[in-house]
This record gives structure tokens, sequence and C-alpha cells, in this order.
């Protein structure tokens, strides 16, 4: 049999087939900005994120009139004014004042601060470690695998809630030395949230991977030489990533209410410092008085975790890929 | 299939054992302890000395080494002598049984004739959870927990069915007229219930349901015109005495009577119906949908049944096998949610009972509830497991 | 067709083996084995192309995979240039990794979705040169053109090209790397016909420009028969005949072999050919029939093949195969249905 030359006609017409490259950051985005709940989730979002960060900087710099120290101070997290207490929202408090007299917009988006970030932080703990162990579970099988399932679903059937609050009640009097106690309180939150929180990413990206590992690249991948470590870095978590970004926005709504519950409770982060949930701590006290203080802390929970759900949700369609890709 | 129900019960008394090893781990063995609260007090008086601590640790059974400690707290202390003198060593071990068990005799003889007053422990896997060190100091846990369950029970009982009710015809309806204003209006209910701190929405309950309606929401025509509007009380299980315009009075309830409980019931069951109902109707919405797309549902509808013939008999059927068993692993989350409304509604249930042993440091009581509701919770998986398998043929028992 | 000129060897299969176990019951135990490749033996000398035949779950894809270990063999050898691939330490495998590859069935599955192209062409070169991104980028580009591709295609990701040109990405990230021997698992099967001829042209210049050696994996006969220079033929997990294709498809002795052989149209109405058909299906590779494992099918067998396994024998002129028959001298020519 003679070698044919490639015949390049019919190559260029199996190149016309291939409509015009498109990267894949932006037919996402483009998918994205067409689900319009969460496109404007993602704006709301922003200006979230945008005033508590910088909010209180502006804010810190604008001062009020104090009743009861007969000055104009500046806004600050914890200063006083007990001769106005619970006031109604005014032109000095846009949202009125607390049982402490403190400023509730100021306490408000310092409390944003915390919350958010112990959010961020817990599910990029708890994502990171859950991939990494999903993929390896997935990855090698056998004893590995029944192993960090088994744990995975133990954790999963613990109670979550009661334990929980067991374990931040037990180490609310313990102190990390060297730091301040509101960091190590947090940090506290931070590790037993990621710590019970990591099984549902683990068992996601393992059901990527083990759809993945019969792939044929996979074996490609080995037969070029790659390590174990170098297919499970650069082609299964890529791969896995998509399914577990929606699941880590759904999840960072998710902490927010935890950790509101919890310092609600009174076993999470602890008065002076603010999160949304302990401002809504003694919110029952004064709930006839001063309904703001309930309303409007956990009327920011629900915009934030609402906002969240909506971008999970429209990442979920964005991401799809039963989609043409 | 036997096989396989071997095998899930096997894997569940393991799960238990697991769970109470980390139990026991996590408040014995973390920093912190059951003790360190005791000597917080800045008051020097009140300070206990070594010896006082020494003698609530021996009362406590907090001096025996921790593996032994766990021994006894899973499988009871009247085991204790008979073990210590088969290996010799009865004089030490005997100094660990609680001094209600060495009061008996050091012995067990009278405890093993009567089990039920045996005054040495008999362990959590025989439901004896200890005595309560604080919240009902020297009160058996198991009464102090057997007394406050009726008031959990009824809460969760009443929300699972009252959400059942709604959220599956509401699933049902919204998944029919998929895209319609109703439909649109659930998945955005759906959405907030998600979103939502439940113990929020109680607060928000409580603002407008108890104190606005007795204040008439602050309009001045309402006051003249009624005094106030018939309130809810705004926590406990039942009334100590009527207020006069809360709901109990406007409809002639007496106080502790069953209406006045349900009257208490009513805003701790609204709030949480609510969060439970947002999620059961997506599940029963996204079930639905998934039975309308298949080709039977096609065939019923061309074979020219009528349109409540193929919904109901054809497709909801179907349609509630996934949901059922969902629902069913989701009911001990109801206890999750139990927490938080007991808390918010000051009523008084396991959850609220959880609450304050774990702000009094009263660690048997935190025990027994986290034993317990672990026990729930495998439980529940296993029923959901058994349950999906049994209903759907095409799951395969290995 | 490249001419073998000398013969020298560059894989040697001895007595290779792959049993995968099965599990079951409430521990999970080893209950039985599928014995996917049972005791197979064959060289492959430098330069050629070795067709590999059988009908599907007949081991032949195992096989390939296990000769490049990327399913490690339950026993025997491959010695590739000297080294015994089977037992080679990790780190001389990876080098050996280079020498070696594979080209895939499905172009859909063998390229990772969410990479481009070009990076996956140059992932061999990442792992085993210390090269810079831009001397990668010069070499993807130059494979690109070597298999018909445009420079421009490198930053493009899988789901913009057609299966052929899939496969031809295939083809170039196997060849970045420079190898010597290339496992071709059925590369075309799963391509549509009109494109399946391109693709063969190509790695047949490709084995002259680069001094290639093939072992060629295929289900049917037809396609090895353009392609190969020996043939080898597989069933339920051992090999049943093995000779170069001039003389394989003149004098086909093993009665399997004939009957594969006369599976393949013709397309010539004019012209009658023997017909073969086999009664029953193929046995399952996990309790496989004693003695000649295709004695449960062949009009042929008698007593001595229910008991005893015929050796893979050499009847003149490398011609292998492993049947009784020949073993006793006897006439294996299976009977011509169409009288």
């Amino acid at each position: 049999m003679s070698v044919a030359k490639i015949n390049l006609d019919e190559l260029n017409n199996e190149a016309l087939l291939v409509e015009e490259h498109e990267s894949m950051i932006s037919i996402y985005w483009g998918r994205l900005k067409r689900h319009r709940l969460a496109f404007i989730s993602l704006i709301v979002l922003a200006l979230i994120i945008l005033g508590v960060a910088i909010g209180p900087l502006i804010m810190g710099q604008m001062t009020y009139y104090n009743v009861q120290k007969d000055a104009y101070v500046n806004y600050a997290r914890d200063t006083q004014d007990l001769q106005s207490k619970n006031v109604s929202p005014s032109s000095d408090h846009f949202l009125g004042t607390d049982e402490l007299g403190r400023d509730v917009l100021f306490r408000l988006l310092i409390a944003g601060r915390l919350s958010l970030t112990i959010s961020l932080s817990v599910v990029l703990i708890q994502v990171s470690i859950g991939i990494f162990l999903g993929a390896v579970s997935g990855f090698y099988g056998g004893w590995v695998d029944s192993l960090i399932q088994r744990i995975a679903e133990f954790f999963i059937i613990l109670p979550a809630l009661p334990l929980l609050l067991t374990l931040s009640s037990i180490l609310r009097n313990v102190r990390i030395p060297g730091i301040p106690p509101e960091w190590s309180q947090s940090i506290f939150i931070i590790v037993i949230l990621s710590f019970l929180g990591w099984p549902g990413s683990c068992r996601l990206s393992r059901g990527v991977v083990l759809s993945l590992r019969n792939q044929q690249f996979t074996e490609a991948a080995k037969a070029l030489g790659m390590s174990d470590l170098g297919i499970i870095t650069r082609h299964m978590i890529p791969n896995a990533l998509p399914p577990i970004i929606v699941l880590a926005t759904l999840g960072l709504g998710g902490v927010i209410l935890t950790e509101s519950a919890l310092s609600f409770l009174g076993f999470g982060i602890n008065p002076p410092v603010a999160t949304w949930g302990n401002m809504l701590q003694n919110a029952q006290t004064d709930m006839l008085t001063a309904p703001w203080k309930a309303l409007i802390p956990g009327f920011f929970i629900l915009i934030s975790v609402l906002a969240f759900n909506y971008l999970g949700d429209g990442l979920r369609d964005a991401l799809d890929p039963r989609l043409k890709l | 299939m036997i096989n396989y129900l071997i095998r899930r019960s096997l894997q569940m008394i393991v799960t238990i054992i697991f769970a109470t090893f980390a139990i026991f781990v996590i408040l014995n063995a973390v920093p912190g302890g059951p003790l360190s609260g005791l000597n917080q007090t800045g008051n020097t008086r009140d300070r206990l000395s070594d010896e006082q601590i020494a003698r609530i640790e021996q009362a406590l059974g907090l001096n025996k080494p921790l593996p032994l400690r766990y021994l006894t707290w899973v499988a009871g202390e009247d085991w204790v002598d008979d073990v210590a003198a088969v290996i010799g060593r009865s004089e030490a071990w005997a100094n660990y049984q609680t001094p209600r068990c060495i009061d008996a005799g050091r012995t067990n003889a009278g405890a093993q004739t009567d089990l039920e007053t045996s005054p040495c422990g008999r362990g959590i896997l025989r439901f004896d959870f200890g005595v309560s060190w604080q919240m009902a100091r020297g009160q058996e846990v198991s009464e102090v927990i057997w007394g406050r369950l009726g008031n959990t029970v009824r809460l969760m009982a009443t929300v699972s069915v009252l959400s059942l009710l709604i959220a599956l015809p509401i699933g049902i309806i919204s998944a029919v007229r998929q895209y319609s204003i109703l439909d649109y209006v659930v998945t955005t209910f759906g959405f907030f219930g998600l979103s939502m701190p439940v113990f929020w929405l109680g607060l928000i309950l409580i603002i407008i349901f108890g104190f606005q309606f007795r204040e008439c929401f602050g309009i001045d025509a309402c006051k003249e015109a009624f005094g106030s509007l018939p309130y809810f009380p705004s926590g406990g299980v039942e009334s100590s005495r009527i207020l006069p315009g809360s709901i109990q009075d406007v409809f002639g309830v007496a106080k502790g009577s069953s209406f006045d409980r349900i009257i208490h019931l009513t805003l701790p069951t609204l709030m949480l119906t609510f969060a439970s109902l947002a999620s059961w109707s997506r599940f029963m919405r996204s079930s639905m949908l998934e039975v309308l797309r298949q080709d039977y549902v096609r065939t019923a509808r061309s074979k020219g049944l009528r349109e409540y013939v193929v919904i109901v008999k054809h497709a909801a059927r179907n349609a509630l096998i996934p949901v059922i068993t969902i629902v069913v692993f989701e009911i001990p989350a109801i206890f999750s949610g139990a927490v938080l409304t007991e808390s918010v509604f000051s009523y008084p249930g396991i959850g609220r009972l959880f609450i304050g042993a774990l702000g009094g440091n009263d660690w048997p009581i935190v025990m027994a509830i986290l034993y317990i509701s672990a026990i729930l919770v495998v439980f529940a998986t296993l029923v959901g497991d058994i349950l999906y398998t049994l209903i759907d043929p095409r799951i395969r028992f290995d | 067709m490249s001419e073998v000129k000398e013969k020298k060897v560059l894989v040697e299969v001895k007595n290779l083996k792959k049993h995968f176990p099965i599990k079951s019951g409430l521990l999970q135990r080893t209950t039985g084995w599928v014995k996917a490749v049972d005791d197979i033996s064959f060289t492959i000398y430098q330069g050629e192309s070795l067709g590999l035949v059988g009908e599907s779950g007949c081991g032949k894809t195992t096989a390939g995979r296990t000769i490049l270990r990327l399913v490690e063999p339950s026993d025997g050898s491959v010695i590739f240039n000297g080294t015994d691939v089977a037992t080679v330490s990790k780190q001389d495998l990876k080098k050996l990794r280079q020498e070696m590859q594979i080209i895939f069935q499905d172009p859909y599955s063998s390229l990772d979705p969410r990479m481009p192209v070009g990076e996956s062409i140059a992932e061999g070169l990442r792992i085993h040169t210390n090269k810079s991104a831009e001397e990668r980028y010069d070499q993807v580009v130059q494979m690109l053109t070597r298999v018909g591709m445009r420079a421009d295609h490198a930053k493009r990701y899988p789901h913009e090209f057609s299966g052929g040109q899939r496969q031809r990405i295939g083809i170039a990230r196997a060849l970045a790397v420079n190898p010597k021997f290339i496992v071709c698992d059925e590369p075309v099967s799963a391509l549509d016909v009109s494109i399946q001829a391109s693709v063969l042209n190509l790695l047949e210049e490709l084995q002259d420009d680069f001094g290639l050696t093939y072992l060629f994996i295929a289900h049917n006969l037809s396609v090895v028969e353009h392609f190969s220079d020996r043939v080898g033929v597989m069933y339920l997990g051992k090999m049943a005949e093995l000779a170069t294709r001039e003389e394989l498809f003149r004098n086909p002795l093993h009665p399997y072999t004939q009957a594969l052989m006369s599976a393949i149209p013709i397309p010539d109405p004019k012209q009658r050919k023997k017909r073969v058909i086999l009664e029953g299906d193929v046995p399952s590779p996990i309790n496989p029939p004693t003695g000649c494992r295709f004695h449960t099918r062949c009009p042929l067998a008698y007593d001595r093949c229910k008991v005893e396994e015929p050796k893979f024998v050499d009847y003149g002129d490398e011609h292998f195969a492993a049947c009784h028959l020949l073993d006793e001298g006897k006439p294996s020519q299976l009977p011509d249905m169409n009288k």
C-alpha cells in the first residue's frame, strides 16, 4: 500500500466545522450574565464586600455627638454612649444605637468583615481539604478510598449543630497565647467549622475523579510518565473544580448561617467583638423598644446568604458540563 | 438483600461505637475539660481547694484514667470489681467507683439482684447516662431528658407533619406549572427559606405577633378601638396566668389547658416549618420535574388519561420515592432546628436543655444528648437507605 | 510499506499475564479471577508494525496496556530494548515512558476537556525535559503542523475539534516525547470511515519519518491487512496464531483465524470466498474453557482439545499457532459452509 499524501483540502474542510475560538472563561461569564438573579447577586455581594471593607475606614474619620461624653467623637466599635441607649435611627446614628449606646451601623460593618472573613476562610479550608482527600480517595481506590469514605460518612452522620455547639463551648475558654482573644476565638470557630465541613466537597470531588480515572486522558498522562500527584493536580482537580465552585459558593452562605447561629446562642464569637450573629443576641431583650437591632443584622445575613445561594445557582447553570463546552 | 441488611447493621453498630468514642474524646480529652469553669470566679473566697476538687472528681468519676473512664461511661461500673478481682487489683480499682457505688459495699452484690435500682452506673449502652452535675443536681440524666422529651417530640412531630402536608402539594403544583407565577413564587420562597437565619425569623415572629400585636403596632386608632390585638405568648409551653388581651384571654382558653399549649406551640412551629418547608418543597419540585420528563408519563398522557390521573397516579407516586427517603434522612436535622427554636422561644425541650447543660458544664447531660442524637441520625440514615433500596428496584444490594 | 531489513528485536513479551480479581460477598473477598491476558509471548521487531486482532473482550487492549505497564502485569516480563518493563523501578520506568507511547481509541475521552490541546501536547516535554515555555510551544507547533493541524489550534480546547482532529492531537501528544515504540489501541475504530483512511495514512507516514515501531491493536482483520507487517490473533487472553501478514492471509493455520478471515467483506460480488460461521458466543474469561480455549466453538475440536492446552509453536518461517491438529500433523482447515 502506498503512502497517500495527507489531503489538505479535506483537513481544511474539517477545520471549517469549528467556529471561532472563544476562551472558556468568557463562555462561562456570558452564561452567568444571562442568569439575571445571579448577576444581581454578584453586584449585591460586591457592594456588601466593598461596604464592609471601606465603610468602617470612612466612618472612622467621621464624628458624631456623644451625649455621655458631651463631645464630638469618631465612630468606633466599642465607644459607648450610655446617655443614648437604644436610640432609634437618626442623622447621628443611621441605624440607631444598641443597649450600650454604640452605633449599630458601624458595628454592623465591622461585624460583616468578621462574618465574611470567617465564612471565606472556612470554605477555603474545607474545600481544599475536601478536594484533596476526595481526589486521593477516588484516584487510588482500595483501602485508602474505603478509609477516607468511612471517615467522611462518619462526619456527615454526626449531629452537626449539637456537635458544633459542644466543640465551641469547650473551646470558648481556651486562648491561643500571643494573639488577641477575639482572633483566637475566630480561629477556633474557623477550625471547628472547617473540621466538620469537609466531607461534602470530598465526596463531590471523589465522584468526579472516579469518573475521570477511567478516562483515557488520565492514562495518557500516566503513559507520559506523569506522577500520581501530577495527574491529580493537573488533570483531576481542574476537572473537579466547577462543581466544587458551585458547592463552595453555596457553602459560603451556609457558613454565615451556622456561624451566626452559634454566635446567637452565645457559643460563637463573644461580645464586645461584633458578628452579625451575636448582634442579635441581646436584641431579644429590647425587641419592643429597639426592633431595628433585631431586624437589621438579620436582614444583612439574609441578603448575603441569599446572594450566595443565587450566585451558586447561577454558577451551577453556567458551569454545567452537560451544556456544550 | 439479607447480606446487605447485615452489613448495614454492622456498619451502624461500628458507627455508633465510633460516635461514643468521638463524643468522649471531644468532651474529655480536649483542653478546657469539665472542671475548667469551676475556678473561674474572680472572687478568691469562692475558689475551691485542691482537696475539694479532688472530692468532686471522685464523686463525678473524673479521677479514673481516661480509658477506664470511657469504658465505665459506655459499659457501666458494676463490672469493675469483678474484673479487678480477676486481675488481682481490687484495692486500686475500687477507688475508681463513684461514692454511691462504694457506699453500696464496694461490690455489686446488691446491684446484681436488682439492676433497676443499682447505685452503680450501668453505662450508656444500657441507657444509664449517669447523674446530672449542674442543671438538676443529683437527678438521673435519663429522667431529666425524659421530662423534656415530650415537648421536643410534640414540636418536631407537628413540624414534620405540617411541612409534609404543605410541601408536597406545593412542590407538585409548582412542577406541573413550571415557569408559572406560582412556580416563581414557590422557588423564590424556597430560596428565602434556605437563606434565612431561622432564629431571626423567630425573633421577627415574636416582634410581630407578640409585641406589636399587644401594642397595636403603635397605632392609636387601633389602641382606642381594641386596646390590643390578640397577641401570642413569646415563649414557654403554657401560661402561668392569662394576660389580659392575649390570645388565650380573647378565646377564653384556660391556663395550662391543651389549647393553651397549642397556642404556645404555634409560633415555634411556624418558625421551624418555614425552614423545612423551603427545602422539602424544592426536593418535591425537582423530583416531580424529573418524573414528568419520563416516557411513561408521556405514554400515560397519550393513552388519553385525564391530566389529574396522570399527575397523581403516575407522576406524583414515583416522584415521592426519593422525597420520602430524603425526608427520613432530614428528620434529625429538625432536631438541630429545635435547638435554635427552643432557645428563641424559651421552650423547655431537649434543645434548650442541651444549651443549658453546655453553658453549665453539665457533661453527663451533654454527652447523653449527643449520644442519643447520634443514634437517631445513624438510625434515620439506615432506615432511609433501606427504604431507598426497597422502594427503588434499580438499586442493587451491594 | 517499510521493508524490514535486519530483524532487531525491540520488544519481547514473555509469558505475560494479567488477572483481575473479582471481589464479592460480605467481606469483599476475592472469589475469582478474570484472566484478561493469560500467558502470551511474542516479539516485536524494530521498525515493524505488529497487528493484534481479536474479538472484543479477548484481552488485546489489556495486553497493550500491560506491555506499557499502564496496568501492572500479574506475571511474566516485557523486555524493551534490554530492560524488563514489568519489574523496572519507578524512576527508570519514568525514563522509559518517553520511549513507549500509546494512542487511544476514543478521541473524546483521550484529551483533558479543561486543558488547551497545546498544553496536552506539551505535557510530555514538561515532564521529561527542562525546556522553557517558548521552546515547548515551538515544539508543540511543530508537532501540530506535522500531524496536519494549524499552529493557532494550540490554544483551543478539545471540544472545539472534530473526532479526527482530536485523534491527530492525540498522535501529536504521543509523538512529542520522541518515542521509539507506540501502542495504537484501535486508533480509528471510533472514527467515521471517511476519516479513518487519513489517520491511518498519517500513522504510516510518521512510522517512516520517525522510524517508529507499532503495536497496532484492532478488532477486525481488514484494517490490519493494510497496515501491519506481521499479525497476531488473540482469543480469550491467549495467542492463537502469529505470522507475517502475507503468510497469515495466504495460509491461516488456526481455525479461529480462518473464521475471522471469512468475515472480511470483499468488495466484489463475483468473487466467492469461503464462509465460516462460528456457533455460540465467546465464553466468559472468568471461567474460561479447559484445554484449548476455542474448543467450545471449534467445528474441528476433538477429545484432546478439551483437556490439554495446545502449545504456541513455530510451524516454520516464524508462523506460530496453537492447535493440536497442527501438532499432530492433521489438516486444520475449516469446511466451507457455502457448500
